[in-house]
């Protein structure tokens, strides 16, 4: 690689480097200064993530690759920066508040979440093993720190070491397959890759399917889905927001990429395996969704359950269909206003470090704060997929694809999975609406509303009118399909 | 047939035979033994200047035919590793005591 090349990649990357030049200065800064102006340093944060997401617009209508084709910067990946930076800034305002209340470190919780959406943001525009596995790592150690962010906790410090221990395998399984894929084809280059492939070489095979052990994991899709309701459940309630709307985005953004982009010739192959997983993990997810005592396990379950939903639009795509895409993809943009909405409002009625989790710490919210449980209702209403809101878009659209693409059964199991999930969805408004006002409610926390104001109207909004965001989301998806030629 | 010879099979059972193998060591102590938590200090150092050992190294042979741009960049890696580094001992986490 030419000297030269490097540095004009590196100016290609300013969204990136913005979040960790502001990171890094944060962590820097934490040390040196003293008293109440270090309780500002989070006002860095939002403006590294205004920046990034500034310079990101500039990518939407033109593709350009940095450092030698190992990152594409098209217009897939600007749309996946959005996703990442809207819920990385919105995440970061909720938790000023929750760490207010929490005594740790609130400086380094603002950086780490720098650090990992900077990872997504290379995970979602890699077009190469190498960068690939260096934003895996990137967002994913991150993340586990966060996890065990609320270090005097047991269940936060268990759900750490948990994701640590069993991320690490997911990680280690990803590269393995790596190896074996660098072995049979000689390059680390997902064309390149796709190029030489073999189907009678077995290396190809199990080094594809290692592959995809790695992102089903960090999906948390149906055989590997154990350890997304221990993390999700005793990670800190921003963390939780922040995991589930972030990493599963990253991880659906790089599954779509290696597909399409990569595997287009054992694409035929994998479909009937996603197909299963698709339905296995609507299915657990949901009832066991049913189950739950705490109103945050239940959310996990849950996007256990979304995770299926979005897979659907994955197996109904084969044959390289850009509606079916690009409805993964705004599936996955409409989860992140709605779930971190409703994980949004449980960290808005945590109180005195005491997190909001079984359902009679919200009994009888209308009662006693009527807009934050209008904000649940909408949130609850949408990932249900009830209109008008942009839940019931999002899946009419995925839905919608997979009949076109002929998997009636597909479609049948999943509008099933998701009457399901009506009942545990409305139990909680159920909850908030209907029962005595027993539980004691957080006073008025202005950063946070604002929050929820801006989701609620963005799901409501969306939902009447998702014209341009659609429009946005079908150009990524024309944009990740450049390569494909077809089933 | 492994079944039935561990069903039916004689056993005669000795202290020597019972206790973990260790390399033909007898076995001393607890398994979980403790660690200082300055062995985990020593390693996070470890890891911190050997990582930047080896890119420096390969930078310092090639130095010449590189030229400014790598020097820049070798730069901004000692930025990132030293920011790291700074916070580290600003925070008191490489005290010994």
């Amino acid at each position: 690689m030419d000297l030269s090349e490097v540095f004009k990649s590196t100016l290609l990357i300013g969204p990136e480097i913005s979040l960790i030049v502001a990171g890094l200065i944060i962590i820097v800064l934490d040390p040196i200064l003293k008293g109440p102006s270090k309780n500002n340093l989070f006002g860095i944060a939002l403006l590294g993530l205004a920046v990034g997401f500034i310079l990101n617009l500039e990518r939407f209508g033109v593709a350009q690759t940095a450092f030698s084709g190992a990152l594409s910067l098209d217009q897939f990946a600007a749309y996946f920066n959005l996703i990442f930076l809207i819920g990385a800034f919105l995440a970061i305002i909720l938790s000023r508040d929750y760490l207010k209340n929490i005594d740790t470190y609130s400086n380094e919780f603002y950086a780490l979440i720098l650090f990992s959406t900077s990872g997504m943001m290379i995970l979602s525009s890699s077009k190469e093993f190498m960068s690939l596995f260096l934003g895996f790592e990137i967002m994913s150690i991150s993340v586990y720190i966060l996890s065990a962010f609320n270090r005097k906790s047991v269940r936060s410090t268990e759900a750490g070491i948990k994701y640590l221990i069993l991320g690490g395998f997911s990680s280690a399984i990803l590269l393995y397959g790596i190896a074996l894929l660098y072995g049979a084809s000689g390059s680390v280059y997902l064309q390149e890759i796709v190029s030489k492939f073999d189907p009678s070489n077995p290396l190809f095979l199990a080094g594809g399917a290692l592959v995809l052990v790695g992102f089903i994991f960090k999906i948390g899709a149906f055989p590997l889905h154990q350890w997304v309701p221990d993390v999700y459940e005793g990670a800190p309630m921003p963390v939780t927001a922040f995991m589930s709307v972030g990493v599963k985005a990253a991880a659906f953004a790089i599954l779509l990429r290696v597909i399409f982009e990569g595997f287009n010739e054992i694409q035929l192959s994998i479909m009937p395996v996603l197909w299963i997983i698709a339905v296995f993990t609507m299915l657990v997810g949901n009832i066991a969704a049913i189950a739950q005592k705490s109103i945050k396990r239940m959310l996990a379950y849950s996007s256990i359950a979304h995770a299926g939903y979005a897979l659907i639009g994955i197996v109904a795509a084969y044959g390289g269909d850009k509606l079916a895409v690009s409805s993964v993809i705004y599936y996955l943009f409409a989860y992140m206003l709605m779930n971190l909405g409703a994980f949004g409002v449980l960290t808005y009625l945590s109180r005195d470090g005491k997190e909001c989790e079984t359902f009679e710490d919200i009994s009888g919210l209308w009662k006693k704060r009527p807009y934050i449980a209008v904000a649940l209702g909408v949130f609850m209403f949408s990932l249900a997929g009830i209109p008008p809101t942009i839940g019931f878009f999002a899946k009419y659209r995925i839905f919608l694809s997979a009949v076109q693409a002929d998997f009636y059964w597909l479609a049948i199991i999943g509008i099933l999975a998701s009457v399901i999930s009506a009942y545990y969805y409305l139990r909680v408004l159920v909850y908030a609406f209907m029962k005595e006002d027993t539980a004691t409610f957080p006073s008025f926390k202005i950063a946070s509303s604002i929050v929820l104001v801006v989701l609620c109207i963005g799901t409501l909004f969306l939902g009447i009118f998702p014209f341009d965001s659609w429009s946005l989301a079908l150009e990524a998806a024309g944009s990740v399909l450049v390569a494909f030629k077809g089933g | 047939m492994l079944g039935l010879s561990s069903q039916l099979g004689p056993k005669r059972k000795a202290k020597g035979k019972l206790a973990p193998y260790e390399s033909g060591m007898s076995a001393t102590g607890d398994t979980r033994g403790k660690f200082s938590i300055k062995y985990y200090l020593v390693g996070a150092l470890f890891i911190l200047f050997d990582v930047e050992v080896v890119f420096l190294f390969a930078w310092a042979v090639v130095f010449k035919d590189l030229g400014m741009l790598a020097f820049i960049e070798i730069i901004v890696f000692l930025i990132v590793i030293m920011a790291g580094y700074f916070y580290v001992v600003k925070k008191g986490a490489l005290d010994w005591e």
